[in-house]
């Protein structure tokens, strides 16, 4: 009796919740000292993103920036709720800023009180101010997935060829009738980026269309800092972004022109439905 | 939405008001950490992406010719060599070590001399009238005097790779290019001899074959062509089903195509009308090779074939499966063949029954087909490097390894 009493209290959900966590953490790294990392990554990513656009090749006229197009907007598809909450977050935040300045005049010179409140205002308002990294971050292994898939479908060099070869499900297309894939859109070689006499095309598109996204998408910030943080980025992403296309397959530059084009697309659409956001900022 | 300078302006009120210098160091630090890991992100970006200008994304294979007396090769880094073939010793490189090392490489611009690596190649150089002629990805066919390296002539041909090797005759060098093409050039002065070159329906990867009145070459466009060796037209095309990406054979008036439908074709050279297709279960790449009637031919899923050259029946009664992928096709050895795999296994298969044994193994791929000269056995591995092999009456052995393993 004594004994039980002196138990601590256990949230059985708790432990279930720790169980499961630490299971899957087991797991994860049984599996990739098992397999392999680069095994992993080829079977999960590369393998499925490759027979996917192979797949989309063959039944939609052999045409790859089709095949691009219309896997892009399923990527955006299954996508969808983190980007809808990604920009559902970035707007409470911004809501949240006149509040946060009222905290910050009231606690700015104890540091840790200040972010005990802050944390206290973000749990009340049911925001999680890193959440907002999340979709960006699902995006990284996307275009890596997407660069190696677009390099092998296309096959420039014959070992990239000798890989369709291993990679793709066999009886998921009639591979001999489509290989090799056709690689010519308009003047573009799509598995080398663009040596035509407008090199700059393509840099100025997908930089263009990643700027206008990320100006949609960006609330504005009563915290000067903050706001000018967000401008620089605003052009660095989009200014490093047109240089990486000089070096990109054109396929890729293809996929992001077409990936911030449904990106504006969606914006508008929600600044439709839920209209465009308002930052009150507090007045001294 | 509140114009950018009218809210700089208010929140600078704001400023103003409130106690700075703890909240500042906050704020610089959440400022600091944000743009490392944008930095960060962006930097792995392009260390994934390879920054590779031209987007060629791997370096070619190492492939091997040999004469007698010396070795010919090409590595992945882009660095010609020929080497001594009893010692391994080299005779002569490209770019010479003295224009390939330090910084003067890497601010040497690229000038028309200056002497660079050459692009990704992966076509067996040809050896002829004292030349070493070489295709690469960058679409330059180059001329190297075989005895001493020198450059004799550098020419770009196509704005596409050349995957394929150069076949020489008669003072001719005839090639393929991705570009879709099939060119002729003096083997001399590197000038056109056809007044334009073949249009294909594809890119050409494999090297033609030649004789007297034609030029037989593979395409991507699932075409075998024939044509006239002297005026560059096509005499004949016949298609057989799927992409042709390697090199053709022609033997006793046959041609041997390897091919992507998972079969082994022949075709009248004549002609073009097909004689037979032997199915292989895999995609057919390497070049076959013919001798007393029957034709070998690897697969990429590793096994190798014999069919007769008469009708494209299986020679052996039994399935000849090896460790890894047969890219590339076998080379004769003391009535063997000696056949290297992507494993990085070199066998030698008895013709007759075909009874395979490991001959060598070494880490990296074997990809292109090894150079047997008498007793000797010379291989290029993807790992970049070329071994030696002698044959003995106690097995192979390893004569030298270049470049030297580092002690």
């Amino acid at each position: 009796m004594t004994q039980a009493a002196n138990r601590p209290n256990v949230d059985p959900a708790q432990v279930r919740k720790s169980l499961i966590t630490w299971g899957l953490i087991i797991a994860a790294v049984i599996a990739v000292t098992q397999i392999g990392w680069s095994n992993i990554w080829r079977e999960v990513f590369i393998r499925p993103f490759l027979n996917a656009l192979l797949f989309l090749y063959a039944h939609l006229g052999e045409s790859f920036v089709v095949a691009i197009a219309v896997f892009t907007l399923l990527l955006r598809f299954l996508t969808m709720p983190l980007q809808v909450k990604q920009i559902l977050m970035t707007r409470r935040m911004s809501e949240l800023q006149p509040k946060l300045q009222e905290i910050q005049k009231k606690y700015g010179g104890d540091k840790q009180r200040l972010a005990v409140e802050q944390q206290k205002l973000y749990q009340d308002a049911g925001v999680n101010p890193l959440g907002g990294c999340l979709p960006t971050l699902v995006q990284l292994p996307i275009w890596f997935a997407l660069y190696s898939s677009i390099g092998t479908l296309l096959a420039d060099t014959p070992v990239e060829l000798m890989a369709l070869g291993q990679r793709a499900y066999g009886s998921l297309v009639r591979l001999t009738e489509i290989v090799p894939l056709q690689s010519r859109f308009l003047w573009l070689n799509l598995a080398r980026p663009d040596q035509s006499d407008v090199p700059y095309l393509l840099p100025i598109l997908v930089g263009g269309t990643m700027w206008l996204q990320q100006k949609m998408m960006t609330q504005p910030s009563s915290d000067p800092q903050q706001a000018q943080m967000n401008q620089t980025m605003q052009i660095m992403m989009p200014v490093m972004f047109g240089f990486f296309t000089l070096q990109f397959s054109s396929g890729l530059a293809i996929y992001f022109i077409i990936s911030n084009s449904i990106g504006i697309l969606m914006q508008l659409l929600i600044n439709r439905l839920w209209g465009t956001p308002r930052t009150e900022v507090a007045e001294a | 939405m509140i114009p950018y300078q009218t809210m700089r302006s208010r929140t600078a009120t704001v400023r103003g008001a409130v106690p700075t210098i703890a909240r500042e160091e906050v704020r610089l630090q959440a400022l600091k950490r944000r743009w490392l890991v944008a930095v960060a992100a962006l930097v792995l970006l392009a260390v994934l992406t390879g920054c590779a200008p031209g987007g060629v994304t791997d370096p070619g294979w190492t492939v091997v010719a040999a004469t007698q007396d010396h070795v010919y090769t090409v590595l992945p880094t882009g660095l010609v060599a020929a080497l001594d073939a009893e010692t391994g010793d080299v005779i002569w490189q490209y770019p010479p070590p003295s224009e390939r090392s330090g910084l003067g490489q890497l601010f040497s611009g690229g000038s028309e001399d200056q002497a660079t690596p050459l692009k990704a190649v992966y076509g067996i150089p040809a050896v002829v009238n004292d030349l070493m002629i070489v295709g690469t990805y960058a679409g330059k066919v180059y001329a190297f005097e075989a005895d001493t390296g020198l450059r004799r002539w550098e020419i770009q041909v196509s704005d596409d790779a050349i995957i394929g090797g150069v076949t020489a005759y008669e003072g001719v060098l005839y090639f393929g290019s991705a570009d879709n093409r099939v060119m002729a050039i003096d083997l001399l002065t590197g000038e056109p001899v056809w007044p334009l070159p073949v249009e294909t329906g594809n890119r050409v990867w494999g090297r033609p074959a030649v004789d007297d009145d034609h030029v037989y070459v593979g395409s991507m466009d699932h075409a075998v062509y024939g044509l006239d060796r002297q005026a560059g037209t096509v005499v004949w095309r016949t298609d057989i089903g799927g992409a042709i990406p390697g090199d053709v054979t022609l033997a006793e008036g046959v041609v041997i195509v390897g091919c992507l439908n998972k079969q082994i074709h022949a075709v009248d050279a004549e002609t073009g009308t097909e004689l037979w297709a032997s199915p292989a279960g895999a995609w057919v790449w390497g070049e076959a090779f013919v001798t007393d009637g029957v034709a070998y031919v690897g697969d990429l899923d590793g096994r190798l074939h014999a069919v007769s050259l008469d009708d494209g029946t299986p020679v052996w009664d039994r399935q000849v499966l090896l460790d890894g992928t047969v890219r590339a096709g076998p080379e004769l050895y003391d009535g063997s063949l000696v056949v290297g795999t992507e494993a990085g296994t070199l066998y030698l298969v008895d013709r007759t029954s075909g009874q395979a044994e490991v001959l060598y193994e070494r880490e990296g791929a074997i990809l292109s087909s090894p150079a047997v000269v008498g007793d000797r056995i010379f291989v290029g591995t993807d790992a970049g490097e070329v071994i030696a092999l002698e044959m003995t009456d106690r097995g192979p052995w390893e004569l030298w390894v270049y470049p030297p393993p580092k002690e």
